[in-house]
Formats: structure tokens, C-alpha cells, sequence
């Protein structure tokens, strides 16, 4: 009885990327941030956690591939993240220069986020100069 | 009616709504989402240190040492969890429709396989502050969240009539 009521939506628009993404990036999520959380807290331990935990993950021989990791969690869990909370602000903002201004404002700081994150990723060694230094 | 008048309507309102399951379902995931972003952000800033050297890096780490911190860790694998199974749910319903038929079913069976693995890792992360039984007692209560919200819902006293203008349905 429900069959009809659901109708495909039309393909290639930016709202039907957008609701893919969410479920193909939810779906990658479900698996890279549940084993992340149960890396660190079950196998590692918070309170074990310090600079020279980053230094033997992001060096040696599993060095790349901890980094490669990190940059698909990054990336995914927050342009995830993001776009969920622009979606979630369209159900209590109507206004539509609201809707810009708060848009805008997300996208600058996933844009700024993702870039810091990316930046230390690729670029961290153990010895880089540091502001302090 | 402003953008937080309408939040705070919504939720007003999603407390004492009679949606049950779904409804429950639909709130938990949205303040999960949100409450992971947050600390997603504060996460990304943190590691981002590790460029500042070791002394400002560790110094920041205060934030997740001790006692209360982990709590929270807790509620965050609280979020994590659900979000995951309940985005799980929603993509399933979504690629086979016929199954919209059982969402409440495949709802519980969602919270069954939620407690399985919540309880014991929550016990496990507050074991070294609490002990088992304190760290159980605490991951219970964070749990309880699940079977009280639901249950509320069958047994509050008068559905609500939603003002779907008022909580922003207008377009």
C-alpha cells in the first residue's frame, strides 16, 4: 500500500549526491570510526595516549598506512558531519539568507578543519620546527 | 518564531510526542550526530597540536585524562553506537522499502544489538576509575536512556497536537 507513496528521486541532482554520500560515507563510517574508538579506548588506552603515541603511529613501518587511515576518517567522518548538520539546520532555519549565512559558515569551518587536519597529516615528523621553538 | 524558538519547540514537543520508536529514533540520532561532530571538531583541533611539539600537545591532553573525562568518553561511545546502528537501520529501510513495514521491530533488534555491545564496553572504559560494578552501574545508567525513553512514550498521557507551524513544517 506504501509502494506508491515512495517514488525515485530523480538522479544527478546535488540533493540526491548528497543523500548517497550520506549512506556510502555512513556505511565506510560504521566500520573506520567504531574501530578507531576501539583502537584507542580497548587496545591502546586513553590515559596511555601522548605525543609519543602519534610518533610510532605516524612513523616506521605502519607509519603510512595509520596516515592513510586517518585521512579517510578525517575526510569522511567530517564532511559526513558537516553536511548532516547542514541538513538538520534546513529543518529549523527557513529563511533563506539564513540559510546561506549558516551553509556558508559550516562549509568554511569543515574547509578550515579539514585543512588543519590534512596539514599535520602529511606534514608531521617528529622533529619538525615547532612556533615554540 | 526564531530558529532556537524552533529547536526548543521540537524538542519540547519530541519529549511529549506519542511518535514512540521512530520518533525516539529520529531525536537520539540527531543530538548523537551533532554531540560526535562537536568532538570531532574539538579532535581534529587537538591533533593538530602535535605540530606545536610534545610540551603543548601533552599539556592539551588534559582534556581526555581522569575520571569525569571518561564519563563522557562513554556517552561519546553512547553516540557513536547509535548513530551507526540506527544510520545502519535507516539505509537498510531505505534500499529495501518493504521492510518500512517492520521499522519498529528492526528497531528493537537494533537496541538489543546496541546493549550487547554498549553495556560491556562501557563497563570496560570505566573499569580503571569505577571498578566493574561502579563502571556498570554508570554505563547502565547511560543505557537506561534506551528502554525509559521508549517506554515513556506508549505511557504519557495525551498525544500532543503538533503545531506544524510553529515547529517550522511551513514552507
Amino acid at each position: 500500500m506504501m509502494r506508491t507513496a515512495r517514488q525515485r528521486p530523480p538522479t544527478g541532482s546535488f540533493q540526491v549526491m548528497s543523500w548517497l554520500f550520506m549512506r556510502v560515507t555512513g556505511l565506510l563510517l560504521l566500520v573506520i570510526a567504531v574501530f578507531h574508538m576501539f583502537w584507542m579506548h580497548f587496545i591502546i588506552g586513553v590515559e596511555k595516549i601522548d605525543f609519543n603515541t602519534i610518533v610510532s603511529r605516524w612513523t616506521g613501518p605502519h607509519g603510512a598506512f595509520w596516515r592513510l587511515f586517518d585521512v579517510m576518517l578525517l575526510t569522511f567522518a567530517f564532511t559526513h558531519g558537516i553536511n548532516g548538520a547542514t541538513n538538520v539546520a534546513d529543518d529549523y532555519i527557513t529563511s533563506r539568507g539564513w540559510r546561506v549565512v549558516t551553509r556558508t559558515a559550516l562549509w568554511i569551518l569543515w574547509f578550515a578543519l579539514v585543512m588543519m587536519g590534512l596539514w599535520i597529516i602529511y606534514t608531521f615528523r617528529p622533529d619538525m620546527p615547532t612556533p615554540f621553538k | 518564531m526564531s530558529a532556537l524558538g524552533r529547536f526548543s519547540a521540537v524538542i519540547a514537543e519530541s519529549v511529549v510526542y506519542r511518535g514512540r520508536e521512530g520518533q525516539w529514533a529520529y531525536l537520539v540520532h540527531r543530538v548523537a550526530g551533532l554531540g560526535v561532530l562537536l568532538f570531532l571538531g574539538l579532535h581534529i583541533f587537538d591533533i593538530y597540536l602535535v605540530g606545536f611539539g610534545p610540551e603543548v600537545f601533552n599539556a592539551t591532553l588534559f582534556l581526555y585524562k581522569g575520571p569525569a573525562a571518561r564519563v563522557l568518553e562513554v556517552l561519546l561511545a553512547f553516540g557513536l553506537l547509535f548513530h551507526a546502528l540506527n544510520g545502519l537501520r535507516i539505509i537498510i529501510q531505505d534500499f529495501v522499502p518493504r521492510l518500512m513495514r517492520y521499522h519498529r521491530r528492526l528497531f528493537w533488534v537494533q537496541a538489543v544489538i546496541f546493549s550487547i555491545l554498549f553495556i560491556p564496553a562501557g563497563t570496560f572504559m570505566l573499569k580503571e576509575f569505577f571498578g566493574i560494578a561502579g563502571g556498570l552501574l554508570i554505563t547502565l545508567a547511560l543505557w537506561a536512556l534506551v528502554p525509559l525513553a521508549v517506554i515513556g512514550q506508549y505511557v504519557a498521557p495525551t498525544p500532543l497536537t503538533l503545531n506544524v507551524a510553529e515547529v517550522g513544517g511551513e514552507r
